[in-house]
């Protein structure tokens, strides 16, 4: 059945745009900033994911299947440091500028990875060596086909956001986020290291987005520069869906608005895939500006 | 030469004169390209001082503003195109729908918290640049936009080298800012300042906060319609990239990072943002990349701005005493 | 016998699972001070939020010179009616009902004579089109803008402080300055909360003078208070409140006698 396949289609997307978004939620919920440098964070992951990759074929002379846990380690470790380096040299200095601040700071890091990325490695579209990625897969009932590739994903994506998850709702360090996200000088106040733990979350968030970038780039096989902005969008609506600042939320979001624009795309037409993640955005803001599982916060007069 | 602005400020007509004399002469000396540097540098300042109103003056995140810019100068070839309008009189009808628009969409989000507004507009501007993209209504043509737009014709001289763009771009430029000016200095603008100030506060105080806060982007919008259509005049070609996130981002800096609020910071803002990269054309490849870190080091060495509005008249007055 | 002024019928306001304000009912008349009282967290600015807009309630009405200005929600289609329609904030400030704020919310980063000029906004017309054009009206508008808040000003003693930024002012001005752009709005009610806060002996003495000045020129004065000299000495008519519910009404001397006031305020040890 053809709803089926674009279901698993869907979710696969879902869960990837679910690993940005995650951390464009944890980032929003400890310092209440949206980091409009994620998106290029992730798209960095694709293209480290590519050197490494790269470099690593080139040594053993045939690609192969082991080569992506040593990249993966590197790709990851490299984003998170880039992820606590921006946050203090461009974000820090500036907690208690106002709101325009954080933001302008934030596009300008957008700008500086961007052309970094296009400078380094050129405008056009980049390949990854073949033979690392299996691409058989398996026919289910009905003619649905679902790749080993895509198992693959959907194991590794699950299997970060479950180790997310408890780790935000199991350990102390968890628990600390969960504070300072619900007030940050409270939680100073009780002794809580409120810069470490930002600190944490930029080196979560980021890793996270950037396991993602090598995850989507071996996935897809290929990707250019415009792939941080594209995905990073949608991550960050998938984010709000679900409740900014909410980390089930953002699993929730970034898997539901996988679904419906694959969904869309495959029923209603290939061209709704962009435009559908906006509509969506329009709605959720008219109508359920906090997200699925976000609260509520009256203002206090 | 904190006397000299003192003595300035106490004659403003002399200085004002002055900067539209230099205005006037300035292209003179200049070759076709330099002619159109400063044509666009005008017009991004007649962008910014649009985007001021609702940015600086109604403290409202406006992340979308170049839709606006788009919609002006769509409407305008597109009048000019399929209706055979003589694209002077598009100017106006581009000012009439963009703020159209403009109203459309704050009227459903405004009572958004600044966050989410921005991110609002933010997906504006991309379905705008979309919706022209993928050739709505079939008017819009699509990716690679529109072409052939005539000349405007101002009587009877045709309107095509550089130098008429950059006059006919001044003659609107100094309307804006006499316009810009007498709002900030009306109830209307004092208005703004209090809600931005304290939204509640002005609430309680009898002042209707939603309708200012429309009036200021309807006029905002409106503005950066008259913007667009002073482009597709120059240009003859417009596509859907006048809609880009980008263009919306340029603007914003060109806002905040030449100071909030104020007047000569737009000015500033859009030198920075506009003249310069065009300046150092060279360095295009890392253009971007040195321009988000200026973002960043601004912000953090003066988030207020280069030339914020409040601090000129402070200084100033401290020297007086 | 005249309506009240101010009629508070039954105001109830749940949030969520807390019962904020229960049932409290009392009335104005024209003319007098009324001091609404009560330990932290009993209500009162809950109150106050409702009768200035800031809240809806949950059930109960308040009436303001035969208006009715405050109810629940009201569902369905009937809430397009245009008597049920809520009313904002701004909308009270027009029918006479002005404010002050517990922590005080100034603007600010604007001038004191900035600040009183808000009040005056929705007293007076000028739009888009009078900012353009500049029509005589305008600037009609604008100077009388300009003397009404120079006045006021000068009526609280803050004359000194017109161009100074409202942020540098000392904070027992500051409340001053708070309460002139509340008279500025010309209300026939003032609202203030708790606008002794922080202030001294002299301070507040000065405030008791000027409420009672203010009341002279023919409005009404509802406030909040902690300061109980200052409440006994001032307010003819008192209303005491306790976890969202009225427990006392009446006079000063009633009031300082009634024995479930002295065990809300110290508890039941104490005396």
């Amino acid at each position: 059945m053809q709803f089926i396949q674009q279901l698993i289609n869907g979710v696969t997307i879902g869960s990837f745009y679910a690993l940005v978004a995650l951390g464009y939620t944890m980032v929003y919920g400890v310092l209440k900033m949206i980091n409009f440098a994620h998106g290029d964070l992730f798209m960095w992951g694709a293209y480290l994911g590519l050197t490494g990759m790269t470099l690593l074929v080139g040594w053993a002379t045939q690609g192969s299947a082991w080569m992506i846990a040593p990249v993966a380690i590197l790709v990851i470790l490299v984003v998170a440091l880039t992820g606590v380096l921006v946050e203090r040299v461009a974000y820090r200095p500036l907690r208690s500028a106002g709101r325009l601040a954080p933001i302008i700071s934030a596009l300008g890091v957008a700008f500086i990875l961007e052309s970094l990325a296009r400078n380094l490695y050129g405008a056009k579209w980049q390949t990854y060596p073949s033979g690392v990625t299996p691409s058989g897969g398996l026919m289910l009932s009905g003619g649905v086909r679902i790749g080993i590739m895509q198992i693959a994903v959907l194991i590794a994506s699950f299997v970060l956001m479950g180790a997310l998850y408890l780790f935000v709702q199991r350990t102390r360090l968890g628990m600390a986020m969960r504070a300072v996200s619900l007030d940050a000088n409270v939680s100073r106040l009780m002794g809580v290291d409120v810069d470490r733990i930002i600190s944490v979350v930029f080196l979560i968030g980021p890793g996270l987005g950037g396991a993602a970038g090598l995850i989507v780039a071996l996935y897809y096989g290929s990707f250019d520069f415009t792939l941080g902005w594209t995905f990073g969008l949608k991550a960050f609506i998938a984010a709000i869906l679900g409740g900014i600042g909410n980390i089930p939320g953002a699993m929730l979001g970034g898997m539901l608005l996988g679904v419906v624009e694959t969904l869309a795309s495959g029923y209603i037409s290939p061209q709704w895939k962009d435009v559908i993640a906006y509509i969506v955005l329009i709605l959720i803001l008219l109508f359920r500006p906090t997200g699925l599982l976000g609260e509520r916060i009256a203002e206090k007069v | 030469m904190t006397q000299l602005l003192v003595r300035l400020r106490q004659r403003p007509l002399l200085w004002q004169a002055g900067l539209l004399v230099l205005a006037i002469l300035l292209p003179l000396p200049l070759g076709d390209y330099y002619r159109t540097v400063i044509w666009r540098t005008g017009v991004y300042i007649i962008l910014g001082l649009s985007l001021n109103i609702i940015v600086g003056y109604a403290g409202l995140f406006q992340l979308g503003h170049a839709a606006f810019y788009a919609l002006g100068a769509y409407t305008a070839a597109i009048l000019n195109l399929r209706l055979g309008v003589p694209l002077l009189a598009t100017f106006p009808i581009s000012v009439v729908v963009a703020g159209l628009f403009g109203y459309l969409i704050t009227r459903p989000i405004l009572h958004l918290r600044g966050d989410y507004l921005a991110i609002v507009t933010i997906a504006f501007g991309e379905v705008v640049r979309l919706a022209l993209v993928n050739n709505l209504f079939g008017i819009t043509g699509g990716a690679n936009g529109l072409s052939g737009i005539q000349r405007p014709n101002l009587f009877g001289l045709e309107l095509r080298q550089p130098i008429y763009h950059y006059y006919l771009m001044l003659f609107f430029l100094v309307i804006t800012i006499f316009a810009v000016r007498r709002l900030e200095h009306s109830r209307l603008g004092r208005a703004w300042m209090y809600v931005r100030e304290d939204e509640a506060a002005a609430e309680a105080m009898g002042i209707d906060t939603v309708q200012v806060k429309i009036l200021a982007f309807v006029l905002g919008s409106g503005w950066a319609g008259l913007a667009g259509a002073l482009y597709a005049a120059k240009l003859t070609v417009i596509s859907p990239d006048l809609s880009k996130f980008m263009e919306s981002v340029v603007m914003f800096c060109i806002v905040v990072l030449g100071g909030t609020g104020s007047i000569p910071g737009v000015f500033v803002g859009a030198l920075g943002m506009v003249t310069l990269p065009e300046l150092s054309r060279p360095l295009k490849e890392w253009r971007d990349a040195w321009l988000g870190i200026a973002m960043v080091a601004m912000m953090i060495a003066r988030p207020e701005g280069l030339w914020p509005s409040r601090r000129v008249q402070l200084e100033i007055r401290e020297t007086k005493e | 016998m005249e309506p009240p002024l101010l009629d508070v019928r039954n105001l109830t306001k749940q949030f969520g699972g807390l019962l904020a304000v229960d049932r409290v009912t009392f009335t104005m008349a024209q003319g007098e001070i009324l001091g609404l009282i009560g330990p932290n967290g009993a209500g009162k600015t809950t109150v106050f939020n409702m009768v200035t807009g800031f809240y809806t309630p949950t059930e109960g009405e308040i009436w303001f010179r035969g208006e009715r200005i405050a109810h629940p929600p009201v569902g369905g289609l009937q809430r397009w009616q245009r008597d049920n329609r809520l009313l904002r904030p701004h909308e009270i400030t027009e029918r006479g009902i002005a404010r002050t704020f517990q922590t005080i919310r100034l603007f600010k980063n604007l001038t004191a004579l900035e600040n009183v000029m808000a009040g005056l906004h929705h007293r007076t017309q000028a739009g888009v089109w009078q900012a353009l054009i500049r029509p005589p009206s305008q600037h009609q508008e604008e100077a009388y803008i300009t003397t009404e808040a120079e006045r006021l000003l000068t009526f609280m003693g803050l004359a000194e402080y017109r161009h100074e930024l409202a942020k540098n002012l000392p904070y027992g001005d500051q409340r001053r300055l708070e309460i002139a752009r509340a008279l500025a709005t010309n209300p026939v009610l003032l609202t203030l909360d708790e606008p002794a806060a922080g202030l001294n002996e002299q301070e507040t003495l000065e405030l008791v003078t000027l409420i009672r000045q203010i009341r002279d020129m023919g409005i009404t004065v509802l406030l909040i208070e902690h300061d109980m000299k200052m409440v006994m000495g001032l307010c003819e008519h008192i209303v005491v409140v306790d976890h969202g519910r009225k427990i006392a009404e009446g006079t000063a001397a009633e009031i300082q006698h009634n024995p479930d006031v002295i065990k809300a305020y110290l508890g039941e040890e104490g005396i």
